[in-house]
């Protein structure tokens, strides 16, 4: 399959108005809320980026302890970098980029650290590779996660378990969690996904 | 797509379904139908689900523990100075489910390797249970939960220190609830932290039940 049918063409897909403006969609109005001194503005960002930071952690090959230290390291860094990001730079990718770079300096602290004959040549490879992937489309996957955020938080929860939790919970896991019905799990699903299309396809490109 | 499908006509959610493989048997044959037309609606969504798929693969979520979530808050407030400076307390012990008589005093470690005990912390700014259960020789778990007498935020970081070396965890949940694995029956204090409080729970040689 080819990628460009991510960014479905808006054939069937009617505009959505009033959803999110761009500015929005990126973080730059939480950004600018952030220096005007409004702390409710950072804990939207904190809210809306929080897993982003700590999933991206730990998919760079970290436990859950040094993905933690990461994800704090990279929330200073985003605190102290307020007045240095860029208008229009999206919030999201200089958070991957960040924690990319954090996350390698933790794993090549631990390399260094370890005798060489606990070294898997295997599971270094391994990591590496999920690096790369995890570098694959850095356009497309960042657009869908600010697409994801700006969903209302009913469909964003459920999506999120749905589709982008690594433990891959069951529907009747994901009712539990949810507190829904599992017999509504498939419907609003689907319209929720529709709904994620529509703001897809009415996004500018990053 | 979002409109009731007639008999022919299939829904997303029928796509959806197809493709995790729900579908029943009837009518999986009317989506295979509509799914084989090149530019259907149908085909569309399809292809369009399963690049999401593909995507979402590359994008794990996951939620971080509670108390690192109320630390990344709490940053922007430290920063600015708006936030409020931490307390550290000494809790101390209040039951010790050994000894029922509360002037009974004890001393020495509170730890046992070889009884299940049940211990009641209690400070001005938190109480704190700790169910102590032996797990092997030379460790207990160390079941607890902070039980705030104010509103503070809920999830404690844990800390077990002693000879024997430290055990941490920040897995706490929202409900001020945590479990050391594995703690050294030598540990001397369990430290429980967040941004706005710092309880010290003793656990050698003056554990007095007063």
């Amino acid at each position: 399959m080819s990628g460009h049918l991510f960014r479905l063409p808006a054939r069937d897909v009617e505009p959505l108005d009033g959803v999110n403006p761009p500015a929005e969609h990126h973080g730059g109005d939480l950004l600018r809320r952030c220096r005007e001194g409004d702390s409710s503005a950072w804990e939207e960002i904190v809210e809306r980026y929080e897993r982003l930071v700590f999933g991206m952690a730990m998919r760079e090959g970290l436990n859950r302890d040094d993905a933690a230290d990461v994800t704090q390291i990279v929330f200073e860094a985003l605190l102290t970098s307020l007045d240095k990001i860029r208008e229009g730079e999206h919030v999201s990718a200089w958070l991957v980029v960040v924690t990319r770079r954090q996350a390698w300096r933790v794993r090549t602290r631990h390399l260094r650290e370890r005798p060489v004959s606990e070294v898997d040549p295997g599971a270094e490879l391994a990591v590496s590779g999920l690096a790369n992937a995890a570098g694959a489309e850095p356009d497309r996957v960042l657009d869908l996660y600010e697409a994801l955020s700006s969903l209302g938080e009913p469909c964003r929860e459920l999506l999120t378990a749905l589709y982008f939790d690594p433990s891959e919970p069951s529907y009747e896991e994901v009712a539990v969690r949810l507190g829904r019905p599992v017999g509504s799990i498939g419907p609003s699903r689907a319209r929720c996904l529709e709904h994620l299309r529509k703001i897809l396809a009415n996004r500018t490109p990053s | 797509m979002t409109h009731e499908p007639s008999s022919n006509e299939v829904s997303s959610e029928e796509v959806l379904d197809w493709l995790e493989g729900r579908l029943d048997p009837r009518r999986a044959q009317v989506v295979e139908v509509a799914l084989a037309e090149p530019g259907s609606a149908a085909r569309e969504f399809a292809d369009w689900a399963q690049n999401l798929h593909r995507l979402s693969a590359e994008l794990p979520l996951v939620a971080p523990p509670p108390v690192l979530s109320q630390r990344l808050r709490h940053l922007y407030l430290l920063r600015s100075g708006r936030g409020r400076p931490a307390i550290r307390v000494v809790a101390r012990l209040d039951v010790d489910s050994r000894h029922p008589d509360p002037l009974v005093a004890v001393r020495g470690p509170l730890l046992d390797a070889d009884a299940r005990i049940q211990l009641t912390f209690t400070s001005e700014d938190a109480d704190v249970v700790l169910d102590v259960a032996p797990t092997h020789p030379d460790g207990v778990t160390l079941r607890g939960q902070v039980l705030p007498r104010r509103p503070m935020p809920a999830a404690f970081q844990a800390t077990a220190h002693g000879p024997s070396g430290s055990v941490s965890t920040i897995e706490g949940d929202a409900f001020g609830s945590f479990t050391l694995e594995q703690v050294p029956v030598d540990a001397e204090v369990v430290v429980l932290s967040n941004d706005e409080l710092t309880i010290e729970l003793p656990l050698s040689s003056t554990g007095h039940v007063t």
